[in-house]
């Protein structure tokens, strides 16, 4: 594809600058005059029925300009996406200890805090469950109405029992994970100010702005018209800071209505942790049939995820779980029965991955285990049973479009030297103090919202006279590098450099709703969008020059700044001289794209469908060395490879790929949000660790093009696949290097060591 | 920020393949820093070797106090102090 100029090509990102020099503003920054500052005061404890309120005492206190409890939400005070059940301030009960009971907004935030601490809460402390497992018991306390399981998701797929008949070997295995949070570099901030007639105008870190505007709406009764969300740079957010953004919007707004002055709030690192939702623990059950010579027979799995206080994305996080619970594997009979768990810890939602890091950690230690227990190697094993074009998924979908999971499988093979490495560790002398291991895992991934819902994006370009070109779009950049991606596509189609090219901030009031920017869809959905508007303005542009230039026939083209004559190449006019002539002749050069994905069919009562129109495949593989004296791992080599359609920025590409490898050893080996009772113990860096630069080793990036009809250019997604395989890789390398098989997250120094979990105080 | 599980230092001279003046330090292992006299005094009465190695990293897994907390549990805190402390002492033998 080497005809394309942009597409394919490295490229800086558009946002690097501001970012890098420091100047780019984030919602933290922004200062306006009169402005108040907002904090929150937190339920104490995990499950509690609210007796009174008395602010009485922070009312008084010095600085203070509002005090407000759940009586003063002016609308409903209910948000959530699919199960709209959270309060802006907790009413009835508290649920968990990141519930927020009163605001106040004071002069600093200094003022608000002390004005809090004045509050007396009169709680009735209520029976509190905190397992997922616990809470599905009878007897469990109820957080919300009759029962704490609110989700149930089933795959059947052919007769479980005929597999199982078939195996000549039969594996059990339970798995755990843990909760993790996000850790975005930038805790959730936003500025709210009054607008015009009755209006307000936010301006924050919000990753689903639309979302975020509908639950202003009911809770500030006021129509979506009316509220403006800008959105501001985004300091990460990795699938978190959707609800807990809707949470201090809306606190925020509250505020600033109450008080006729512009209210800031900012969440501390501290707050953020105890509030923010994290990624959900699970347990896995599993058992798997197979023949002697590897081929799967029969798959059973549950899985049961801890959904914390409130529904949040659970049902559809677990959604995506039961519907790849099979792994990129061709398995005749597979039964899968996926719960969703109220229970009062932390909630817990969206996170980079979305129910794939759980349930592959899951098949993929499952495949380790079988490969061991027949003697196979775990490579083999996986190109035995591999999706191939024309097989059929767990859920009995059949790939139309070539499926490159082999292909992944075997360039990470090729460039670890797989084989190799097998034979010359499994050597080792068994008493070394460091022994090294190599393992992997594959993944496949449905792209984008799937069957949660109809997927359609928008976008607009506009091309000015002089020849630059605005570009908005009804998704978000958070960090992806989206913005990036969708100016290479202006540039591409309208024969200009990316610098020509702005991308505006998402403005809800400018651009229509395009759902959120999740499920690594953005790409594929808001670039196609995005092509379908430049385009539309190329074929206009090239109109007008054929008028202008009085050629009837002669193909042209828009390439380098100039309208070009294909045959010959011949440079005719230049792009801004026509967008000037363009002008003056009444063309118009704004337009807008809107993309909708193709229909894709779920039967969420019989467990089995078509559930994405289009998938990823991606490979990892991990040499570590442990060890076995401390439990030590240390990842000394890592090969990434992922099919992405096509890498419309390769550079951004790449950054994925090293980021989502990171933030993947960090779910492997480090990280664990903990808590007792629901009382978090890990708030901040200095207990919960992340990997940094020293613990992640030079990633090989292998990047596979697999286009595909529906992308901007045959592009896919990748901004999660690269999230979702690191920890089974390297947790099958420690297995390889010790013989030890970590099935609980994180294999931290005490698991690898003493293969248990750490004794709580 | 970086907040150990366990530290051990370790101080001393060596001469004849022995070890005099022997300083032991155990952090994260009690409330405060603390040393370690039954492991000095029998590493002051011994030769090194592999053997006497191992016994002196028994020894101060038994006189360390750990609790369990956010960084780790008892049983590994234990476990370490003599991992480390053998670490330490092998660098004397080679």
């Amino acid at each position: 594809m080497s005809n394309f100029r942009v597409i394919g090509k490295k490229v800086k990102r558009v946002d690097a600058r501001g970012k890098v020099t420091g100047s780019a503003l984030y919602a933290a920054d922004l200062t306006l005059p009169h402005m108040l500052h907002g904090a929150v005061l937190r339920s104490p404890l995990p499950h509690a029925r609210i007796r009174s309120l008395d602010v009485s005492g922070a009312l008084s206190a010095p600085g203070v300009e509002a005090v407000l409890t759940s009586a003063d939400v002016p609308g409903v005070n209910r948000f959530g996406v699919v199960i709209p059940h959270q309060r802006v301030l907790a009413d009835d009960k508290v649920r968990f200890r990141g519930d927020g009971l009163v605001l106040v907004a004071a002069g600093s935030r200094r003022e608000a805090e002390e004005a809090l601490a004045r509050v007396r809460v009169n709680l009735e402390p209520l029976g509190a469950v905190f397992s997922a497992v616990e809470a599905m018991e009878a007897e469990a306390p109820r957080i919300h109405g009759k029962s704490n399981v609110f989700v149930h998701h089933k795959v059947r797929k052919g007769n479980l029992r005929e597999g199982f008949r078939r195996a000549d070997v039969e594996l059990k295995r339970t798995y755990t994970t843990a909760f993790i949070e996000h850790a975005y570099l930038e805790p959730e901030a936003v500025v709210v100010q009054l607008d015009g007639d009755g209006g307000i105008l936010v301006a924050g870190c919000v990753q689903n702005l639309y979302s975020t505007r509908r639950s202003l709406s009911t809770v500030l009764g006021l129509p979506l018209g009316k509220i403006r969300i800008r959105q501001t740079t985004m300091g990460g957010s990795f699938g978190g800071k959707d609800e807990v953004m809707t949470a201090l919007c809306c606190r925020a707004a509250m505020l600033a209505l109450k008080t006729r002055r512009p209210v800031r709030m900012v969440n501390t690192r501290e707050e953020s942790f105890n509030e923010s939702y994290k990624r959900h623990p699970y347990v896995l059950e599993y058992r798997v049939g197979a023949k002697k010579n590897g081929r799967l027979t029969a798959l059973e799995v549950r899985m049961i995820a801890n959904a914390g206080a409130y529904a949040s994305m659970t049902p559809f996080v677990s959604w995506r779980s039961a519907v790849q619970c099979a792994g990129p594997y061709r398995i005749p009979h597979v039964r899968a029965d996926v719960y969703g768990v109220y229970t009062n810890t932390v909630y817990t939602g969206a996170m980079r991955g979305f129910g794939s890091p759980q349930g592959n950690f899951g098949i993929e230690s499952l495949m380790d285990e079988l490969a061991a227990e027949l003697a196979l190697d775990p490579l083999e094993l996986r190109i035995r049973n591999g999706l191939t074009t024309q097989s059929r998924t767990g859920t009995g979908q059949k790939m139309e479009q070539p499926v490159a999971l082999i292909e992944t499988m075997e360039k990470c093979a090729r460039v670890m030297r797989w084989e190799k490495r097998r034979r010359e560790l499994d050597a080792q002398p068994k008493d070394l103090r460091k022994r090294r291991g190599i393992g992997m895992a594959a993944s496949y991934r449905g792209c984008a919202l799937g069957a949660e819902g109809v997927d359609a994006a928008g976008a607009a370009v506009s091309v000015q006279t002089d020849g630059s070109v605005i570009v908005w779009s009804g998704l978000a950049e958070v960090g992806q590098g989206f913005y990036t991606v969708i100016a290479q596509v202006a540039a591409e189609e309208l024969g200009v450099r990316v610098s020509d090219v702005t991308v505006l901030p998402l403005d809800t009031s400018v651009m229509g709703d395009s759902g959120p920017s999740v499920a690594s869809r953005a790409t594929m959905m808001g670039g196609e969008a995005t092509r379908k508007a430049a385009a539309v303005l190329r074929r206009r542009m090239l109109a007008e020059a054929r008028r202008t230039l009085n050629i009837r026939s002669a193909p042209l083209a828009l390439e380098n700044g100039w309208v070009i004559s294909t045959r010959t190449g011949d440079r005719r006019m230049r792009i801004r001289d026509l967008a000037g002539t363009c002008f003056q002749s009444g063309v118009c050069l704004f337009e807008t794209g809107w993309h909708r994905g193709p229909d894709i069919h779920w039967d969420e009562k019989a467990g089995k469908g078509n559930p994405y129109f289009a998938y990823v495949y991606g490979t990892n593989m991990a040499e570590v060395e442990v060890d076995r004296e401390t439990g030590e791992v240390e990842v000394v080599a890592f090969a990434s490879a992922h099919d992405v359609g096509r890498a419309v920025n390769p550079q951004g590409v790449l950054g994925q790929v090293y980021g989502g490898v990171a933030m993947g050893l960090g779910y492997g080996l480090l990280e664990d949000v903990e808590h007792s009772e629901g009382k978090l113990s890990t708030v901040n860096f200095d207990e919960y660790l992340i990997p940094t630069s020293l613990d992640v080793p030079r990633v090989k990036a292998i990047l596979v093009e697999n286009p595909d009809r529906h992308g901007p250019y045959g592009a896919k997604s990748v901004g999660e696949p690269t999230n979702e395989i690191a920890a089974p890789a390297v947790v099958n390398a420690v297995f390889h290097a010790t013989g030890r098989r970590v099935r609980d997250l994180p294999a931290n120094l005490e698991r690898v060591r003493l293969g248990k979990k750490l004794v709580k105080p | 920020m970086a907040i150990a599980k366990v530290s051990v230092a370790l101080l001393a001279k060596q001469e004849d393949g022995r070890l005099s003046d022997v300083r032991i330090a155990l952090g994260a292992v009690a409330p405060t820093v603390c040393g370690a006299p039954e492991t000095v005094a029998f590493l002051e009465n011994h030769s090194l070797n592999d053997r006497t190695i191992e016994r002196a990293a028994k020894i101060v897994a038994s006189e360390a106090r750990p609790i369990a907390d956010v960084r780790s549990s008892v049983e590994y805190r234990r476990e370490m102090v003599g991992v480390l402390l053998a670490k330490g002492l092998r660098d004397f033998l080679t």
